[in-house]
């Protein structure tokens, strides 16, 4: 119980740390590099979310939810990566990317300590509030911050998907509380 | 001058016989006709009226299918375009009949009989419908 707590809690500063950018001591304005590896980096956390799920969750709903995961996050890394080298962009790490990654791997610790149903609900408790997180920071910082009109173009239509995927998180989440 | 008139009305003459053997050909004839009335195209054979199925397109952009229902008259076909950034797939909700994953910038195509409510099975949220009359 303390843990789960403190996973939500962890997600809460999640949501206020992406939104704020608060680490970067300045208003937080990114550049089109720096858009792009926080595009990168926010889909390859939820991929391996998704496959620590696949290790340790027998829960057939759950299973599903993941791949779905995995392979759309894919999709879009993979299409965020062929723009951003047509357009001869090289991804920069920045600190709202960096900061990603750390909360990241806390969660992914946290996890990993858990099985069974205790699990599964803390799979999707976490992907509700990471993909809530993510929605916010896309509209409200990336998609209005970037400059170059293809990139806008493919943070726009990233947008329906991620909302997409809060349903299903949503629908899985009721059944795994009933 | 009656040369003259005489000439112009042999020359009337001659058009009138030779378009009346034109008519009469043409109707001797099998005679095919297509013709569209409100989309749909229509060919005429040995007196007899058949629709042409014709192909509806429905694309997959921003997590929908676009248009959401569509109306076609029975036995037309259906092309999926997939133009969105992930996969997708056209499962009928009664689960009759599946496309698989269709790609991105991939397509699917399926003739319809009757009325089918469908989803993608990947994202249960996307709902699509074919009505047929």
């Amino acid at each position: 119980m303390k843990k789960e707590i403190k996973l939500l809690a962890i997600n809460a500063l999640l949501i206020a740390f992406i939104s704020s950018g608060s680490l970067r001591g300045q208003a937080s304005k990114l550049t089109d590099p720096e858009i792009a590896s926080v595009a990168v980096t926010a889909n390859q956390i939820d991929i391996n979310y998704a496959k620590i799920a696949k290790e340790s969750s027998k829960n057939a709903e759950i299973l599903k939810f993941a791949t779905t995961m995995i392979n759309d996050h894919q999709s879009v890394i993979d299409q965020a990566v062929a723009l951003v080298k047509k357009l001869g962009v090289t991804p920069l790490d920045n600190s709202v990317s960096k900061g990603l990654n750390s909360m990241a791997a806390e969660t992914n610790k946290l996890l990993r300590s858990k099985s069974g149903n205790d699990f599964n609900k803390a799979y999707i408790d976490n992907e509700v509030a990471y993909h809530k997180a993510v929605i916010s920071t896309v509209e409200n910082q990336l998609i209005p911050q970037s400059q170059n009109a293809e990139l806008k173009a493919l943070l726009t239509k990233v947008a329906p998907i991620l909302k997409t995927h809060l349903q299903h998180a949503e629908m899985v989440q009721k059944m795994i509380s009933k | 001058m009656k040369s003259l008139s005489l000439r112009m009305l042999r020359y009337k003459i001659i058009v009138f016989i030779a378009g009346g053997l034109v008519f009469s050909f043409s109707c001797s004839q099998k005679r095919e006709s297509r013709f569209s009335k409100s989309g749909v195209s229509i060919i005429e054979k040995e007196g007899v009226k058949r629709k042409i199925p014709s192909v509806d397109t429905i694309l997959i952009s921003d997590m929908m299918f676009q248009p959401g229902e569509i109306v076609i008259p029975k036995g037309d076909t259906i092309v999926w375009i997939n133009q969105d950034l992930v996969s997708h797939c056209v499962t009928e909700i009664k689960s009759k009949w599946t496309s698989s994953s269709i790609p991105v910038g991939g397509t699917w195509k399926k003739q319809f009989t009757r009325t089918s409510e469908y989803y993608c099975a990947i994202h249960p949220d996307m709902t699509g419908k074919i009505v047929v009359k």
